[in-house]
């Protein structure tokens, strides 16, 4: 679905990616994990087309995306749950949630995503009129989730679904991922919560200062000695 | 006397708010200062001028105006603005002033630098409707505003459009990853904003029967005092604001300080007062 080669990202002079290569199949779940800094933001924001100084080659769906807009590549179903959540602050949640749905065409199916989205989060049909500014740091990454849901997206981008919610809301995030999965749709999620990530996804890549340096099964992580070390403090 | 000099400024003030909403518009969208909008409010004027040998009927003479310009300010937007969007604020400000003096020098070029008429023919008879009050030509300029402030008043609100310009606006990264289109939402915004901007050319033509090279000299300056008095960006700050200016100024004229403050500098010291007192303007937040 996803396959990126050799992937090179600079911002201006510095190259921050060197040459990452990784893929993402049809119901795919993939975790990136790495340290603060370790460039998983640049990654995400590259494979949306919101960062356009790079090398390699990016193919989504048999098609070479490098050189096309983030909105292109919305409407052939990328979906993204950004870094700091970037909710409308002076729309309403209700705005917001149709934006999400901006390249569905169909009223019904968006009537339909907004409906499933307040069933996930019902806390969000009660603030439905209020605009995004004025929510709590958790309502705000609930309604960055549902946003994206309502792209009903064929691979959704996550980045760092965790930072910022009360424990609670983190295993529900994580639970609301694991849903759509299971659904069927490829999951693409880097994460500093590495334990959240690996018991997530089926597989995972460690990036390190802009190289992936490990790769395989979530389980083959989880057993790994220097991702253990690292990243999950044991 | 009162009822007169009230509808005489709210017409003024129609015709601001006409003039001022493209500006503000594009400052929501691009936090561009669009000067060389006036000019394009001056051109619909001349393209009016032009569109009254096809047809004497203002609805029509209106039209082809919106149409030409909405087609200019795209046009500004891909040629003059797209390319300086990488650089300092200053940059496109300064392009944009220096498109508005070309502008004025090219219509004293192709039309001369005489005030032509705009004698055109209102539907309806509606500028026979004289009473002590109102005017008919006042009739048609305030119908005309509110008609074209209504349109734009559906479309920001109510139209994927008008939601695709406020998300742009506020995260244009975030708006583009969902699918909206955002070079074209810009242009769109151009195409409203310059349409409604030519409109009020005709219109202002037609008022005062005249149309010459530097008519948007000072709604140049004015319309860029009422943006900011209604708090750049914020479309119905701007309208009031728009009124506002239009009624005081209407009062001012027969009042004895009008005997030693010009009209047009209402705008200005309602700006200075503003900038010194509420500088995210009249209705803005902090």
């Amino acid at each position: 679905m996803l396959t990126v080669e050799s992937l090179a990202v600079r911002y201006g002079d510095m190259e921050v990616i060197h040459g990452a290569s990784f893929d993402v199949g049809q119901g795919d779940s993939v975790a990136i994990i790495g340290a603060n800094g370790a460039g998983k933001t640049t990654l995400l924001r590259t494979l949306m087309g919101l960062h356009r100084n790079f090398d390699g080659r990016i193919t989504f769906l048999g098609k070479d995306i490098g050189h096309m807009s983030p909105w292109e590549r919305a409407t052939l179903g990328m979906a993204m749950v950004p870094e700091g959540r970037r909710v409308f602050p002076d729309l309403s949640v209700e705005q917001n949630l149709l934006i999400g749905a901006y390249s569905q065409r169909d009223r019904s199916t968006v009537r339909a995503s907004i409906e499933e989205v307040y069933g996930l989060f019902p806390i969000l049909r009660e603030r439905r009129h209020q605009v995004g500014k004025t929510l709590s740091g958790g309502e705000q990454q609930m309604l960055a989730i549902g946003r994206a849901l309502m792209a009903r997206p064929r691979l959704l981008l996550v980045d760092e679904v965790s930072t910022g919610l009360m424990p609670i809301f983190v295993d529900k995030a994580f639970q609301v991922l694991r849903d759509l999965i299971e659904r069927g749709v490829s999951v693409l999620l880097v994460e500093q919560n590495a334990r959240k990530a690996l018991a997530t996804a089926a597989r995972g890549y460690v990036l390190e200062t802009g190289r992936i340096v490990l790769s395989g099964t979530a389980d083959e992580l989880a057993a790994n000695a220097d991702v253990r070390k690292a990243y999950l403090g044991a | 006397m009162f009822w007169q000099q009230l509808v005489n400024g709210v017409t003024m003030g129609g015709i601001y708010a006409l003039v001022t909403l493209g500006l503000t518009m594009v400052y929501g969208v691009l936090r561009i200062l669009h000067i060389s909008h006036a000019g394009v409010f001056a051109l619909g004027a001349y393209i009016g001028v032009v569109a009254l040998r096809l047809s004497p009927n203002l609805v029509v003479v209106t039209l082809l105006a919106m149409l030409v310009c909405g087609l200019v300010g795209v046009l500004m937007q891909r040629w003059l603005y797209r390319p300086l969007l990488g650089s300092s604020r200053i940059v496109p400000l300064i392009a944009s002033i220096g498109m508005f003096t070309l502008m004025e020098d090219l219509f004293r070029l192709a039309a001369g630098p005489y005030v032509l008429p705009l004698p055109v023919r209102v539907p309806f008879g509606l500028d026979e409707v004289t009473t002590s009050v109102v005017t008919g030509n006042q009739l048609v300029v305030l119908s005309s505003a509110v008609i074209l402030l209504v349109l734009a008043w559906f479309v920001i609100n109510h139209t994927r459009l008008g939601l695709a310009w406020k998300a742009t606006e506020q995260d244009f990264e975030t708006a583009a990853a969902f699918g909206v289109n955002v070079d074209r939402a810009v242009a769109m915004n151009f195409l409203l904003g310059s349409a409604i901007a030519g409109a009020a050319g005709v219109l202002v033509g037609f008022y005062y029967n005249s149309v010459y090279p530097t008519m948007g000299s000072v709604p140049a300056y004015k319309a860029m005092a009422i943006a900011v008095l209604g708090g750049l960006g914020n479309v119905w700050g701007t309208v009031i604001a728009a009124l506002l200016i239009g009624i005081i100024e209407a009062f001012l004229v027969i009042s004895p300080v009008g005997l030693f403050l010009p009209r047009d500098s209402i705008a200005f010291v309602a700006l200075i007062l503003v900038l010194l007192l509420r500088p995210y303007g009249l209705f803005g937040r902090r």
